[in-house]
Formats: C-alpha cells, sequence, structure tokens
C-alpha cells in the first residue's frame, strides 16, 4: 500500500529550468544496434531539393541541412543509421537520435537532452546565460529533476516532426544512393 | 545502488524513467517498459488510423471487434469511472475534441452515436468488445496514466525494485524511497512548489497556465459547476490511470468529487483562480 504524506505549502521555489542529460549520441546508438560491430562517424547532409521535400511534408521546418549521424555496421553491412537531432518548442529544447534500420524502419526515438522552459523565459537575458559556458563537462544541474515534476505541459509534436523529416531524408538519401 | 535513467517521446510527451537497479537489470528493463508505452500509445491513440479507437470510430452497431488487452483493461476501467462519476468523466468526448481541433477527423469513421461509453460498448470476455452504436472514444484523459502503470509493472517484471515513470507530469514512483512530489505553480509557470512526498504512488494533472489563456482547459468537455473555476487540479492515487481520469471528475465536480476519491482511494489538490490551493479527501 502506498503512503502519501501532504507538505506544509512553502513559498513557491524557482523551477525556472528543467533540464537533463539523459544519454549521449554514442550510447543511444549502442542501444539501437547493439548487434552492431563497427560504427561510422558521417555528416547526413540535404540539398535543396531535399530540405523542399521535407519542407512539404508539412510540420516545423528544420533547423539545419546537416546532421551529425553514426552508421552502424557489421561487417561490411550498414546495419542503419543513428542520427541526432534537435528542436526548439514553444516550451523546450530537446536533442534526440533517432535510429532508423536498413529496412526504413525506425528502431528507437531516444532523448539525449532537455531543457523546458516556458517559452517567455527563452526570451529573457538571464534565463539564456544560465546556459553561457555549461558545455559537456559541466552539465546543467539546475532544477535537475523533472522525474517529479508534475503539471508539466509538455508537448513533443517538434520531435515528431523532425522525426518524419529525417526518416523522409534518409529515404531520398539511400534512394539515390547517397547515403 | 545505480540510478539510471532514460526518456522518450511518445505519448505525445516526454516519457522520463528513472530505476534504481544493477546496470545489468536496468536496460533489459527499460528497453521492456519503453516498449510497453510504446504498445499502449499505438493501441490507444485516436490520431492513429491503425489503432484500436479508430478502428472502433469505424464500426458498424452490431460488429464485436478484438482489441488489444490494454486497450480492453483501460476500457473497462473507464466504464467504471465513467458510472462512478454519473459521466463527469466521459471518454466519449473525440467528437467535441474534433471540433476543438484538438483532434483530427476521422474520415473514415461512422458518425459517433453514443453519449456514453455504456451506450456505445459492451465489454465481451477475451480482449473483444460489442459496439452498441457506433462511438468515438478518446482515452487521452486515462491512456497516459495507464502507460505508466505498465511501465511500473514492466520495471518490476523485468526486476527493479524502485524507480520512478513520470510521462509529462503523470507520474508514478515504486520502491522504498519516498518521492517529494513539486507542482507547478499555475500563476507561475516558472515556478514549482513541493506539495507532498509519496511512495508506492501516482499522481496525475490537469491543467491551464494563466500564460496562455487561450488553452484554458480547452481539452476539457462537460460543464463545471464552479464560478471561480480550476486552474490545476493534482489527484494522487495508487495506480495513475485513475489519478489521471479524477483529475477530470475534481475539475468539473469541484469539492463534491471528494466521495468518489475517497472510494478510489485517492486525494487531490485543487488550485483555483482565486484564493490558495485546496485538498480534497
Amino acid at each position: 500500500m502506498g503512503t502519501l504524506r501532504w507538505l506544509p505549502l512553502a513559498l513557491a521555489a524557482p523551477a525556472l529550468v528543467q533540464a537533463a542529460q539523459f544519454a549521449t549520441l554514442d550510447e543511444a546508438a549502442k542501444r539501437a544496434f547493439p548487434e552492431a560491430t563497427a560504427w561510422r562517424d558521417q555528416l547526413v547532409q540535404a540539398s535543396a531539393d531535399d530540405m523542399k521535400a521535407l519542407a512539404a511534408l508539412g510540420g516545423a521546418a528544420p533547423r539545419t541541412s546537416t546532421w551529425r549521424a553514426l552508421v552502424a555496421l557489421k561487417g561490411e553491412q550498414v546495419l542503419g543509421v543513428v542520427v541526432a537531432d534537435g528542436v526548439v518548442g514553444k516550451f523546450e529544447l530537446i536533442d534526440y537520435a533517432v535510429a532508423v534500420g536498413g529496412d526504413g524502419r525506425i528502431r528507437s526515438v531516444e532523448v539525449l537532452n532537455y531543457r523546458e522552459s516556458h517559452g517567455y523565459e527563452i526570451k529573457l537575458p538571464a534565463w539564456r546565460k544560465q546556459f553561457v559556458g555549461k558545455g559537456a563537462q559541466a552539465p546543467l544541474r539546475i532544477g535537475d529533476d523533472i522525474a517529479n515534476i508534475s503539471g508539466a505541459t509538455l508537448s513533443c509534436t517538434h520531435v515528431t516532426d523532425g522525426v518524419r523529416h529525417i526518416v523522409a531524408l534518409l529515404e531520398r538519401l539511400h534512394a539515390s544512393g547517397r547515403l | 545502488m545505480r540510478s539510471t535513467r532514460r526518456a522518450q517521446a511518445l505519448l505525445g510527451t516526454l516519457v522520463d524513467i528513472e530505476v534504481q537497479a544493477p546496470a545489468g537489470v536496468a536496460e533489459p528493463a527499460l528497453a521492456l517498459a519503453f516498449r510497453r508505452v510504446a504498445e499502449v500509445h499505438a493501441a490507444m491513440s485516436f490520431h492513429e488510423a491503425g489503432s484500436d479507437l479508430r478502428r472502433i470510430a469505424r464500426a458498424s452497431a452490431g460488429a464485436v471487434l478484438h482489441v488489444a488487452p490494454d486497450t480492453h483493461a483501460v476500457l473497462a476501467l473507464a466504464l467504471r469511472l465513467e458510472a462512478d462519476s454519473d459521466g463527469a468523466f466521459n471518454p466519449c468526448c473525440a467528437a467535441a475534441l474534433v471540433e476543438r481541433g484538438l483532434l483530427p477527423r476521422p474520415d473514415d469513421a461512422q458518425p459517433s452515436a453514443a453519449a456514453s461509453l455504456a451506450e456505445g460498448i459492451e465489454l465481451l470476455d477475451d480482449a473483444q468488445l460489442r459496439l452498441r452504436r457506433p462511438v468515438w472514444i478518446d482515452l487521452g484523459g486515462i491512456a497516459k496514466g495507464h502507460a505508466v502503470d505498465v511501465a511500473v509493472q514492466a520495471l518490476r517484471d523485468a526486476g527493479v525494485e524502485a524507480g520512478v515513470v513520470n510521462a509529462g507530469g503523470d507520474l508514478r514512483s515504486f520502491g522504498p524511497q519516498p518521492l517529494t512530489v513539486q507542482l507547478r505553480d499555475p500563476r507561475q509557470p516558472g515556478l514549482a512548489r513541493p506539495v507532498a512526498e509519496i511512495g508506492d504512488m501516482a499522481c496525475a494533472t490537469s491543467a491551464w497556465l494563466l500564460a496562455q489563456p487561450e488553452r484554458r482547459a480547452a481539452h476539457l468537455v462537460g460543464q463545471g459547476v464552479e464560478d471561480n473555476p480550476p486552474m490545476s487540479v493534482t489527484v494522487f492515487a495508487p495506480c495513475c490511470a485513475v489519478a489521471d481520469a479524477l483529475t477530470k471528475v475534481v475539475w468539473l465536480r469541484g469539492a463534491a468529487a471528494a466521495p468518489l476519491l475517497r472510494a478510489w482511494q485517492a486525494q487531490a489538490l485543487l488550485w483555483r483562480e482565486q484564493g490558495e490551493p485546496v485538498k480534497l479527501f
């Protein structure tokens, strides 16, 4: 049987940023293709025509035409590709990795990094300043736990759009022998 | 014990799972839990034409359909909650949500003719159901909670003894470690308040934020009884599907929902537009 203990309603504490680092691209790639024996680090590039085709799919426009990718190999055989992408939503900044098998099907969509805001905060210099100088060696530790926040209104629409665009791009690259 | 945390974009939100377990246990457990959440998503999304809910929406009166065991279990719980709440919990609101543009119009479906779930379907054994009338079912008010529950079950089955599953604020903790739940202040969404400490307990919130008045509970269908409307309703319950569903009942019924909360071993925190948060139990 569970327990519930109400806490005295204290003054609200700032939770300006909910941030978390979940995984690196390498880790996500290894989980998506555990059978891979080697990896090829590669940039995935969309031509102007590709970008037009992606825009025609609708959703938020891609922020870039070049993505970092890891190609999963088993001997000579290409098992699939894991592409790193980032999206900026109204409320969140999300880096994620989408793994696509040789059959063109999605193996996984894993979130790598996540920062949440409420839109207007992103525009505030003080909010942005806290990211200055923070790199992989100094991961964000501010309000490090979205694991215990309720009442969050987070939508992953932009991730869904991004995944759709990347899957379509990989198809085009395959079809034209560019990948 | 080692803590491992992973997130995937599922259920239209970020599903964040943290477990305390040795790596050899954590990895396969997390993989299983996310797979189960994805299954729930696929079966109970009104957006996806191949989902159980869309198959039901296409079916004619009298048809017998086989659905995923998850869908069957959620429909069974939804029928009970609908009856217990005198219809305040209403999973037949898909047509209204389509009108508001919150759900896609299913062009392949029969027009919905059932005003309640009980009018629309009859559950049969072996994950089957019979359609009484054409019905558009939206389980958006309960399926996310159910997905959290199945993720917890999957983690436990895989040998994990403690952890937290959080699907965009619908969360559940299990294991010996107490979890402090913080709640976003609907009036100042940049702030969060610690409200309760839970162990082996679920929690769900339905809210609109002052900063986005246009979104004012657009996802809730039904006539509320209050002049001073809620801004945020949080329900604590033993399982997350129940917590998720009861947030809608408390939203519409206010303090009158207290007996129902007790019947489901649940407690609630209600923040209205004016005044301090009120506890209901």
